[in-house]
């Protein structure tokens, strides 16, 4: 068992990678500016002098750098992720975060040396998956997906033969993320191939009988009353009639934050940890990778876990501990 | 694989395939379903196997054999489709013995390549075969056929289908075939949490088989009663259903080898005769789909994915 | 948490009710430069949201600004409150200022109902996370802008930036009663009532400095 957990951290601009890295981060993930990462929303991201700088920045303090090139491409389009894993390499990124298996045989065939992370986009469930993955393409760590009890993220650790890492913090939706396209279907755009869920471009707010309405490629998601806690756009989210009765029928407005299962986690076996919000500000990665910064550091050294004070920043104001608790399902 | 003595000008040498039944239906109502589709339905492939929950899997399991017999008898290909989302230990046990049953298998999770380790397969529509990357290393590891995921425009299902003739001979020495989805509600999540259960207040552990009472989904509005789509146990699928008529000829035009019907609770023997005489040329799509509008209801016909649009948009009037 | 630091936002609350509406344009048009010069990247990566015009409508003043983005230029203008706009992003003053200075985080600004957006609402995502690319304060540049102002003003907001600096956290349980109440021994309001006189004194110098700068404005002295 590691003594100290990585800490995996977003940098969705470059002031928030430097905000990621200045809190304490061991690593962040970015991506370049493109449809080539999962979370292509407008004004964040790199381009190439950027992430040649970012990383710069990181590795003068000895930090890693991942670059997430883990959506996937359409027919006919791979020209751009095969861009983005030959840049990856060649500017010296620590490794890649990869989702589709034409992604993944590219990078495995013409970049063996560079580091390959199986991305929570590829959907790698159970273990026989991560077998293929591993034996297939040279994967050194895999992301887990958002839907497993912690007795289950043990059990899998145990038998992987890579390198886990988990999400610790931040939003969550319960589709298996990779494989939920009801965004594309609501408003044309997808995370898959275009690397973003319910974009901004796709979101109107509108004023209704003094209740603030949400809309998705024109389709209502939800309606907040004044005070009223809110919660992303995206489908997974949306308040929506199931026999004539309007409920969560997916999943309650809040975010994940397994700060209290620290311990637990890496008694798991748990190799790193992954906080979740490139889309989000400074002000949020200073925040959290402070507190979690904090935390691991405590859970090194033996002493107890200093308590976070998160929920004002987490979505719908409201925290869980998402799949990781049992009878989430 | 192909429907022989076919001429014509606008026929096509496309075939047709009956994908798996993403529904709870009781037994009796399955047994009477697959007798019918094996008598009458002109389709050259029938998909059986549980893909959504394992469940449900025990209730129509050993009638599978005697189901499959009769298809064959009847001249069509039986394929045991396998799950979408495997997790436990048990749903690993059965998608081994689903690739050990004697069938062409349909992939439906990354665990059963592993499983199958090189022979020759089916790539269902819940993987995720975007591009011709993809596509070419699954035809190395075994890939007969491959359906693109619903998402694919039909631009791209072409590509994928020109690629696909460019390609080394996959393992049953024969070019892979694409198989495109053209009929029924198109896969849009898959989830750990069962919606069915939690529409009733339970758990996918003690779900109670809530499912059962929706044979063709649970269906979900907006607030503002705007169609969302429907619940099927773990997933979610299109509110209305996919019909490609129009892209048919095209499609098998550019080398499309499959057309894909997915149950619905109407007539799909009609609905694969209708099919049928689109490839046949002997109906033009805009005749078959106003012929089609009486089987299925109240059910809007979409097809924006294959018009490189929102999925849900409907069929321009 | 909030993030947002209330004393400023006073003293500007106070200029925009103090400032004549002659001096107004000159000062944003001031502010606009000064960011040219000291954040020029971030300059030039706002003009690629180019064209957009983007309505500040807060709560609690009068005024509202609008934002007009060509390929070469940034223009910030008092506006009416219902100028048409592209977008307009709504909430008070001091919740607008730290969502565009990076102090809070814009997710949590909107989770929260402190800010509500009506329009195109990528284009406000997209100057949002643009302007959140570079570390900025509005305060500074605002100061920069008025170059007789500059020297005592930013004196000022450091003093008492420093002032804050020390009761943030405290204010920040003061506004939440749950929180200030767990927090015992401690009273944060209290503290709060100290540094609105202190606000209330610092005004007061503010208000001399603001009446040099409008006479030497009327002398024709144009701020830079």
């Amino acid at each position: 068992m590691t003594k100290y957990l990585e800490l995996v951290c977003p940098g969705g601009t470059p002031a928030a990678f430097r905000a990621s890295v200045d809190a304490g981060a061991d690593t962040v993930y970015c991506g370049f500016r493109d449809v080539t990462n999962a979370r292509n929303y407008p004004g964040l991201n790199f381009d190439r002098e950027e992430m040649a700088e970012a990383i710069d920045y990181a590795h003068q303090r000895g930090r890693h750098v991942l670059i997430a090139i883990n959506t996937f491409p359409r027919a006919g389009e791979m020209g751009p992720w095969r861009q983005a894993v030959d840049d990856a390499a060649s500017l010296g990124a620590d490794a890649v975060i990869l989702a589709d298996i034409g992604v993944l045989d590219y990078a495995a065939s013409r970049h063996p040396e560079l580091r390959r992370h199986l991305s929570v986009q590829a959907g790698a469930s159970n273990m026989l998956s991560l077998d293929f993955y591993r034996e297939n393409f040279g994967i050194s760590r895999a992301v887990l997906p958002r839907m497993f009890e912690l007795r289950e993220v043990a059990s899998l650790v145990a038998r992987m033969g890579v390198e886990a890492e988990t999400f610790a913090f931040g939003s969550f939706g319960t589709m298996t993320e990779g494989r939920c396209i009801l965004s594309s279907y609501l408003c044309g755009k997808s995370p898959s191939s275009d690397g973003a869920c319910a974009p901004a471009e796709c979101v109107t707010y509108a004023e209704r009988d003094g209740e603030e309405r949400v809309l998705l490629g024109g389709m209502t998601m939800n309606s907040f009353a004044p005070g009223e806690p809110a919660s992303y756009p995206t489908p997974c989210k949306a308040r929506l009639m199931v026999r004539g009765e309007p409920m969560y029928i997916f999943d309650e407005p809040e975010g994940l934050n397994a700060h209290d299962i620290l311990p637990r986690l890496k008694e798991a076996g748990v190799t790193a940890l992954k906080i979740e919000g490139r889309q989000r500000s400074r002000a949020y990665v200073t925040q959290v990778v402070r507190t979690f910064r904090a935390a691991l550091d405590a859970l090194a050294e033996g002493r107890p876990v200093p308590p976070a004070d998160l929920v004002g920043i987490t979505e719908g104001g409201k925290e869980s501990l998402g799949a990781y608790r049992k009878g989430w399902r | 694989m192909m429907p022989a003595g076919l001429t014509g000008s606008k026929r096509t040498g496309a075939g047709l395939t009956l994908g798996p039944l993403l529904f709870h239906w009781p037994v009796e109502k399955r047994r009477d379903f697959y007798a019918r589709i094996a008598d009458e339905a002109p389709v050259d492939c029938v998909h059986l196997g549980e893909v959504i929950c394992s469940k449900r899997a025990p209730f129509f399991e050993r009638e599978i054999p005697a189901i499959a017999e009769r298809l064959k008898k009847a001249g069509k290909q039986v394929v045991l489709s396998t799950l979408a989302l495997v997790t436990t230990e048990r749903e690993i046990a059965e998608v081994r013995a689903a690739c050990d049953a004697g069938y062409l298998v349909e992939v439906n999770d990354v665990s059963c390549l592993r499983v199958l380790g090189g022979r020759p397969h089916v790539v269902g529509p819940l993987m995720n075969v975007f591009n011709e990357g993809a596509l070419s290393y699954m035809v190395r590891g075994g890939a007969v056929r491959v359906v693109p995921p619903p998402e694919v425009s039909a631009a791209g299902i072409a590509t994928l289908a020109r690629a696909a003739q460019g390609m080394d001979k996959g393992a049953m020495d024969q070019s892979v075939e694409i198989e495109a989805f053209a009929f029924g509600r198109q896969v849009l999540s898959i989830a750990m949490r069962c919606y069915h259960a939690r529409s009733r207040g339970l758990t996918k552990d003690t779900c109670q088989f809530a499912c059962e009472a929706d044979p063709d989904g649970l269906p979900l509005a907006t607030i503002a009663d705007e169609p969302f789509g429907v619940v099927n146990g773990i997933s979610v699928l299109s509110h209305g259903y996919v019909a490609a008529f129009a892209q048919m000829a095209p499609l098998a035009a550019a080398g499309v080898a499959r057309f894909r019907l997915s149950p619905q609770d109407c007539d799909m023997v009609a609905v694969a005769k209708l099919a049928r005489s689109v490839l046949d040329g002997a109906r033009e799509p805009t005749s078959a789909l106003a012929e089609l509008r009486p089987l299925i209801g109240a059910v809007p016909v979409v097809d924006g994915y294959l018009r490189g649009v929102s999925g849900r948009e409907t069929i321009p009037a | 948490m909030t993030g947002e630091l209330p004393t400023p936002v006073h003293l500007l609350k106070f200029a925009l009710h103090a400032l004549p509406p002659p001096l107004m344009q000159p000062a944003l048009e001031g502010v606009m430069r000064a960011m040219e010069r000291q954040h020029e990247k971030l300059f030039r990566r706002l003009c690629k949201l180019a064209p957009a015009r983007i309505l500040f409508v807060p709560d609690d003043t009068p005024q509202a600004f609008l934002l007009d983005i060509a390929a070469e230029r940034l223009r910030l203008e008092p506006a009416a409150r219902d100028a048409k706009a592209d977008v307009a992003i709504k909430g008070r003053l001091a919740a607008l200022l730290a969502l565009m200075e990076g102090r809070v985080d814009s997710d949590t600004a909107f989770f929260t109902r402190s800010v509500q957006l009506s329009g195109d609402t990528a284009i406000a995502v997209g100057f949002r996370n643009t302007l959140d690319g570079e570390n900025i304060s509005l305060m500074e540049d605002a100061l920069a802008s008025v170059k007789p102002l500059e020297e005592p003003g930013r004196k000022l907001v450091l003093r008492l930036d420093r002032r804050l600096g020390r009761v943030r956290a405290g204010m920040e349980r003061w506004r939440d009663g749950v929180h200030a109440r767990a927090h015992g021994g401690h009273d944060p309001a209290e503290e709060h009532a100290a540094v609105e006189g202190e606000i209330a004194g610092l005004r007061k110098r503010l208000a001399q400095l603001e009446a040099t700068v409008r006479r030497r404005g009327a002398g024709g002295e144009k701020a830079a």
